[in-house]
């Protein structure tokens, strides 16, 4: 049994340790929203928060989450207006859609990390982070976006 | 043993300074610097080095080839803000289950953060003995703390138990730490070039160039032949092997200082 809380919600899972972190969020709590890629951490698709932290889902087993604060794409916001959210509408991002949940979640970390991020900045934070669609420029735009954004919503 | 070495570690610089009676015997000398190849072979193993490096980019597998993801060592040394080393590369090695290619974990994953680089790539012994014991290239760190790290730092015990197909360290950990005492028991007798010859390595002296010549910082350090321009001027270029990014050393005038920039390739 591993207590989790997703979300700000906590809850037992009757699952075994070493299971991936990424089988539970999806397969047991059935928040879809996190995509499963590679399983080896090497495309992204699997990014949420530990602690506020990015972290690769697929690659972390359940034990290691026991007692922390897990944040998916479903709990950026309840109604999808955290600025980067609103930074990828506006701007379509969106091709296929299959890594953008991991980008978001990146992109949100390294607005954290760095309020202002530069296009060097972008490139090394969201390198791990594989799109198939080549949506690269886009991605690269919005998170300028979703900077201003979040300095306009906090201001 | 605590209070013994710190009292080493103070009076090693005098006896060295004194290099009167009060230095190590030549036996003593000699089993220094003969374990001083212990402890070379295993700060320059790939599970040692692949961090410890002069670049901004760290190493990986065996062959200490680039990392994926162009990841890089960050203001910190703990990756890019929003990047950091911890996204993958958890706090323990992931099970078996999860197969030979998941990244492997141990507490505290980084590289050296920037102002203190403490590399070891392609250093050779002597200057390899220098860094290890100067405290103002390995933060700080006298011989008790340099023994302390050596021996139960987790992320350098990780060397010996890397999971996945990763080799090991080959040196038993207790003979390392071992090798590592006798070292600086001898009061950390500086390895010079003639020990070196000695033990056969060094013919050609290719790592005598200085840590920061491997990340072209400093342009001076590589010598060329540049192209000659107008009135003394001259362009020289400077390709990194691995993905061919280029710097262009530009010299206004002949004896005026040089100027890098980087052109993308």
């Amino acid at each position: 049994m591993v207590s989790l809380t997703i979300n700000g919600k906590t809850q037992d899972f009757d699952v075994p340790d070493d299971m991936p972190l990424l089988w539970v969020i999806r397969d047991v709590a059935h928040l879809t929203g996190t995509k499963f890629g590679c399983g080896l951490a090497q495309c992204g698709a699997c990014t949420v928060h530990l602690d506020g932290a990015p972290l690769r889902a697929c690659v972390t087993p359940v034990g290691a989450a026991a007692g922390k604060a897990i944040t998916t794409i479903e709990g950026l916001s309840p109604d999808g207006t955290h600025p980067v959210q609103r930074a990828w509408a506006e701007l379509d991002v969106v091709q296929c859609g299959y890594c953008q949940s991991g980008q978001i979640m990146s992109a949100v970390a390294l607005i954290k990390a760095k309020p202002e991020p530069t296009d060097a900045d972008i490139d090394a934070a969201l390198s791990g982070n594989i799109c198939r669609c080549g949506t690269y420029p886009r991605i690269r735009a919005a998170v300028h976006r979703a900077a201003t954004l979040a300095k306009e919503t906090t201001r | 043993m605590r209070h013994e070495l710190r009292g080493l570690a103070m009076l090693a610089p005098l006896a060295l300074a004194a290099c009167g009676p009060a230095g190590p015997s030549a036996e003593q000398r000699a089993a220094a610097v003969d374990a001083f190849a212990t402890v070379k072979e295993v700060f320059q193993h790939p599970r040692c080095q692949n961090c410890h490096i002069p670049g901004d980019a760290p190493l990986q597998f065996d062959a200490g080839v680039a990392h994926a993801q162009a990841v890089v060592r960050g203001p910190d040394g703990h990756g890019a803000p929003g990047l950091p080393c911890g996204t993958c590369h958890g706090e323990s090695n992931p099970p078996a289950s999860y197969g030979p290619h998941a990244p492997p974990g141990a507490p505290h994953w980084a590289l050296p953060p920037p102002s203190m680089r403490m590399v070891t790539q392609g250093l050779s012994a002597p200057a390899l003995c220098a860094m290890i014991k100067d405290t103002k290239e390995n933060n700080g760190r006298d011989f008790a703390a340099l023994i302390k790290h050596v021996s139960e730092d987790k992320l350098v015990l990780w060397g010996w138990n890397p999971g996945g197909e990763r080799k090991p360290v080959p040196v038993p950990h207790a003979q390392f730490v071992e090798k590592f005492k006798v070292w600086a028991d001898a009061g950390a007798v500086s390895v010079g070039v003639t020990d070196a010859r000695r033990s056969g390595e060094m013919t050609n002296f290719p790592s005598e160039r200085p840590a920061t010549a491997e990340d072209r910082a400093v342009p001076g350090h590589r010598k060329g032949d540049p192209i000659p321009g107008l009135a003394g001027s001259a362009v020289g270029w400077n390709a990194r092997r691995e993905n061919r990014e280029t710097l262009r050393v530009f010299e206004p005038r002949a004896g005026t200082t040089r100027k890098a920039s980087l052109v993308p390739a």
